[in-house]
């Protein structure tokens, strides 16, 4: 059962066009950065493996079209996530009032079990275009603490010069690990009759991948 | 409804037999059982088999598919890792019956081949793509190879990744792989539209629906090119884009070619687009007709703009970007004469648009920008009166898309050049295509830039051009030569489907023109406050005008003039008092010209005509009476100067005089600010005018101002003017006073009298005793402040009297410490013993009904400071004369 036992973390990396969330996945898994725009088509993914406590981990990262009319097959990947991360640019006021946009599009569409605990991470990227910084640090700290009993943890990065990416994302990780702790449903077949597989089941555990 | 009901149905089923298997599957695994998994992983991949989902759905079950095939790729890498060899797996998938699920397991383990280094990743690429042929399903070969390409996406032979080699293969080798399967995909996709159907409409549209909801699967294809790091934009050029172009003109499919063309531009990178714009936008005019070009092109502008204004040297201007743009967009519009006049317009406002962004300043794009859109006009209205003659229908007119995009040419460049837009010679013609509120609003638009770029309008051919562009926002305007109905028919055709404020707006104007308003309360206030905020802005562009030379100062103003004069009489509220104000600024610098002639002239002439300077005074009274208008026109020469001090003052005076009527509180107010210039010019010669200006506000105020609060604020504005006034003659002076102070005791109410009759005082003893040169009328004085007391003594009523015997009494220290001989000790101890007397009446009664009132606090509080004042004064050491005088008061 050897190659079951490894952890999986899927993340899902949300927010608006051009805030940074391919280079922030290239950054953090490729270690590479490309100034220019380039826009993100659907959304797939990039693998990385790290060590947790001393266990293995691979972080399925998910990196998505900012743009919605990239977006025409729907929201099907959000299924199954175990962290969310959610990027604005803090040169760009709107796409920082669109957050809340992005929080309830996730959780609407990825139906987590327990959604008012369900771990998201905040990141204000372009950290190092300080001076051009339109969404000062407070509006941001209050937007947090507004979220669930604890504030989201958050962070301001630079996918350009890697500042606090990788650390954004090994605290992901960490909430995930705790998310997971707390049991994941597995399916089960009702009956286990091999010669008659089909057998129809009235409901679905609930929470099921 | 039914429909939805039944792919929830379908998918759950498909999803529960997906778990299921998956369940089956890696139990196998877990028994290391080869033959199971393969089993149970293909039955689960038969799912995806399915024809009865709608592609969000089937999305949803690919999701879950992938989900489960990670584990599957899992288990392949741990049997490579204990030295399995690959080759046997990637062999034995093959065996599995179905092709499509077949498909799936091979590319899984293709994955884990290529990765396991095993085999040339080129080699294994090669064979997936060929062998995906296999799967003609449009969207199960959509899915299918959108499997592949997240597969492969991290084992591509690019450089700088294991992958790459001799044997692996180059980047070559890596963008040919995905060029073959983004055109097998874009096959595909395109397939869809052309598979038979019955041509019903209904199912054409759900087919659509599908290619819509299914285009992301070929985009993320382009995606994947421009994710290599091996492609420079050598490359790109030579290799990549031509061949996307040809698989996208070729296509000839106009969903394709719109989506294609846009992920191209949004999917590369700036730099890839700068290298390549002749071959992109040479393949945009081979489009098939239904593709909305403009979107495409706009997006590549938005692009390359957003880059130039970031890297202002990125782009070398040898490209000639602009040029490149506009030669498309002609070809594009001799190739399509099928593009309706609002395409035409919306083209080249895009190119405008770009114009303005990546080539601030450059005034020929935009005036070439602006001239097509009147030439294309001008073509347009000349056909339409060509027709007329025969059907003789309405004038040319634009309709209201037409209007919106003409809007948006005309006030897009005005932010950034403001005051410049004057020498763009098509602004104004594209202006005359535009209904009178368009052109308000794009008036208004440019008033605004101009105030916002501090610019100053410094020659009279840009204050006439200036002043003729915003004409709309100065009048009404003019009765059509049209019938009342053609002309309603007009302005319907025009409004359209605008926005339904600016529809009711049109309505509103229409309506008060022809039946004299009967809108609402609300409208009727939106209007008026528009109307309002407007008429302030044109205002201030009196302030805008500006020439070193007087003359040429005057002149702009006197344009300015012209043109406010035309617009309805309500409106001159708003316009004349900066005319005016500024008229009377540049009095002052005409009167320097003036006096620094006059200098010379004496100098000059001083033997010769050793007595004029003194006889000047009354020499240009002559001129005054001599019959040229009210206040004379004949002019002292200035050399080089044509219009003098006199003159200026003749225009407030006609200014004001047309004001008047309308606005009589405002033209009084202006008339003193008038006279207190006048006044300022130093020289008996105005003394006249200044007496003229006074004697115009007099009169207002006897006929028009009525309200007591106005009549208040009136009379001190007036006495502030006597009060600065320097030059009348005593005459004059004693009888202006005269006249103040009768107006002041003839108030209706009696605090009002009371009051303002004891401010009058201070005209008849300006200044202090000893001072000279000030007109001193003591006597007037307490006469003045004994009819103040007299007054105040009959307001017991309003029980304000207190209140109004301390002020008078501070009236009489000011007169007492100025040393007004008529204001003696006698009339302050009176006085303090008078009130003391009052006060004491008050308390007797019992407590006035204003007793313990704050009011009543306040009021002895003043009148204990009055007393405290009189008291330190009487000790005051440092002016003894005034200290002994002062203790002649008996407190």
């Amino acid at each position: 059962m050897a190659h079951r036992k490894k952890v999986l973390f899927k993340y899902i990396i949300l927010g608006d066009s051009g805030v940074g969330k391919t280079c922030l996945m290239n950054q953090y898994v490729q270690k590479r950065f490309d100034k220019t725009y380039k826009a993100t088509i659907g959304a797939d993914f990039l693998t990385k493996d790290v060590m947790m406590d001393d266990k293995l981990v691979t972080l399925q990262i998910w990196d998505t079209a900012g743009q919605e009319k990239f977006q025409s097959l729907g929201q099907a990947f959000y299924r199954g996530a175990d962290v969310c991360m959610l990027v604005y640019d803090m040169t760009n006021p709107k796409s920082f009032d669109n957050l809340e946009h992005w929080r309830t599009d996730f959780l609407h569409n990825a139906s987590p079990p327990d959604p008012d605990n369900f771990p998201f991470i905040v990141l204000g990227n372009k950290a190092d275009l300080e001076a051009d910084r339109k969404v000062p640090k407070h509006k941001a700290l209050t937007w947090i603490k507004s979220k669930g009993p604890k504030p989201l943890p958050y962070f301001e990065t630079s996918a350009k010069d890697a500042t606090r990416v990788e650390a954004a994302f090994l605290e992901a990780a960490q909430l995930a690990l705790e998310q997971v702790s707390q049991e994941k449903d597995d399916y089960f077949p009702d009956t286990i009759n091999l010669s008659q597989p089909a057998t129809r089941r009235n409901a679905e555990p609930a929470g099921c991948c | 409804m039914a429909l939805n009901i039944d792919q929830t149905k379908f998918l759950e089923e498909a999803m529960r037999k997906v778990k299921e298997q998956a369940f089956y599957m890696k139990h196998a695994m877990d028994n290391e059982d080869l033959k199971g998994t393969l089993t149970h992983a293909s039955d689960m991949l038969r799912e995806l088999r399915t024809g009865l989902l709608t592609p969000k759905s089937y999305y949803e079950l690919y999701m879950k598919v992938l989900d489960e095939l990670r584990y599957v790729e899992d288990y392949f890498t741990g049997l490579q890792k204990q030295g399995k060899p690959v080759v046997e797996l990637y062999e034995k998938v093959q065996s599995c019956g179905n092709v499509l699920p077949r498909l799936y397991l091979l590319i899984t383990v293709a994955g884990v081949y290529i990765k396991s280094l095993e085999a040339p990743a080129r080699d294994i690429l090669k064979d997936l793509v060929e062998m995906s042929k296999g799967v003609q399903h449009p969207m199960r070969g959509l899915f299918l190879r959108n499997y592949l390409s997240q597969v492969s996406r991290d084992k591509l032979p690019d450089v700088g990744t294991p992958y790459e080699g001799e044997e692996g293969g180059s980047v070559q080798d890596a963008y040919e792989f995905i060029l073959q399967n983004f055109s097998e995909a874009n096959r595909l996709w395109c397939r869809m539209q052309q598979q038979p159907t019955n041509a019903h409409n209904k199912e054409k549209k759900r087919r659509e629906k599908e290619r819509q909801e299914l285009r992301i699967l070929v985009g993320t294809n382009l995606v994947r090119l421009s994710q290599l790091q091996g492609v420079e934009a050598a490359t790109y050029k030579e290799h990549i884009l031509p061949r996307l172009l040809e698989q996208v003109v070729q296509c000839k499919d106009t969903l394709a070619q719109s989506y294609l063309m846009e992920c191209i531009v949004q999917v590369f990178g700036d730099e890839f687009h700068i290298a390549t714009l002749d071959l992109f936008l040479a393949a945009c005019t081979q489009l098939k007709e239904k593709v909305n070009v403009r979107a495409i092109l706009e997006g590549v502008m938005d692009r390359l703009a957003t880059f130039a204004e970031a890297n202002p040297a990125a782009i070398p201007p040898h490209l000639r970007t602009f040029d490149m743009f506009n030669t498309c967009v002609s070809k594009l519009l001799v190739e399509r004469p099928g593009y309706s006049v609002v395409e035409v317009l919306r083209l080249q406002a895009s190119l405008l648009n770009y114009a303005l962004h990546s080539f601030p300043g450059n005034l020929e794009y935009l005036n070439l920008c602006l001239g097509n859109c009147a030439t294309a006009l001008a073509d347009k209205r000349a056909a339409h009166q060509e027709q007329a003659v025969i059907v003789a229908p309405l004038p040319f007119a634009l309709d209201s898309e037409g209007v919106e995009v003409v809007e948006r040419l005309l006030t897009l460049p005005l932010a950034c050049l403001a005051l410049k837009v004057l020498e763009l010679p098509h602004f104004a013609s594209l202006l005359e295509f535009l209904p009178w509120a368009s052109r308000r609003q794009v008036g208004v638009t440019l008033l605004q830039a101009v105030y916002n770029s501090r610019a100053k309008l410094s020659n009279l051919e840009s204050v006439e051009k200036l002043l003729e562009m915003v004409v709309p926002v100065i009048k009404e305007e003019p009765p059509s030569v049209l019938g009342s109905e053609e002309a309603q028919a007009l302005r319907r055709q025009q409004n359209g489907e605008r926005g339904v404020e600016d529809a009711e707006e049109e309505d509103e104007t229409g309506a008060s023109r022809s039946r004299g308003g009967g809108c609402t309360g609300s409208t009727e206030n939106g209007k008026a406050r528009r109307l309002e905020e407007e008429q302030l802005l044109l205002g201030r562009l009196v302030h805008v005008m500006a020439s070193p030379d007087t003359d040429m100062h005057f002149r702009f103003l006197a344009v300015a003039r012209r043109h406010f004069s035309e617009a309805p009489k309500d409106r001159f509220q708003y316009t004349f008092p900066p005319l005016v104000l500024a008229t009377l600024q540049l009095v002052r610098r005409v009167r320097r010209r003036e006096v620094a002639a006059e200098g010379a002239d004496g100098n000059q002439e001083g033997d010769t005509q050793g007595g004029r300077a003194a006889s000047e005074g009354a020499s240009e009274q002559v001129a005054v009476e001599d019959g040229n208008g009210v206040l004379g026109l004949k002019k002292r020469d200035v050399p080089g100067m044509q219009f003098g001090c006199r003159k200026l003052f003749q225009a407030v005076h006609e200014m004001l005089t047309s004001l008047a009527p309308h606005f009589a509180n405002l033209a009084l107010k202006l008339f003193l600010e008038a006279a207190q210039a006048a006044d300022r010019c130093e020289a008996d010669a105005f003394k006249l005018i200044s007496y003229e200006f006074v004697t115009q506000a007099f009169l207002l105020y006897e006929d028009e101002v009525t309200d007591s609060k106005t009549q208040i604020r009136a009379l001190t504005a007036m006495i502030g003017t006597l009060l600065q006034a320097r030059h009348f003659d005593e005459s004059d002076y004693d009888a202006l006073s005269t006249k103040v102070t009768q107006y002041a005791a003839k108030l209706l109410k009696k605090p009002d009298q009371c009051r303002m009759v004891a401010l009058a005082s201070h005209l008849f003893f300006v200044g202090r005793a000893d001072e000279p040169g000030h007109y001193h009328d003591p006597k007037r004085v307490i006469e003045c402040l004994q009819r103040s007391v007299k007054t105040a003594d009959m307001c017991m009523a309003s029980s304000q009297h207190m209140h109004l015997f301390v002020e008078v009494l501070n009236h009489y220290l000011y007169f007492y410490e100025c040393g007004c001989p008529t204001v003696t000790e006698k009339y302050l101890s009176a006085l303090v013993a008078f009130i003391n007397d009052k006060r004491n009446e008050a308390a007797l009664v019992g407590g006035g009904p204003a007793e313990g009132s704050s009011r009543a606090a306040e009021i002895e509080a003043y009148y204990k400071n009055t007393l405290d004042y009189i008291r330190l004064k009487k000790t005051q050491t440092d002016n003894k004369e005034l200290a002994d005088r002062f203790s002649a008061i008996q407190v």
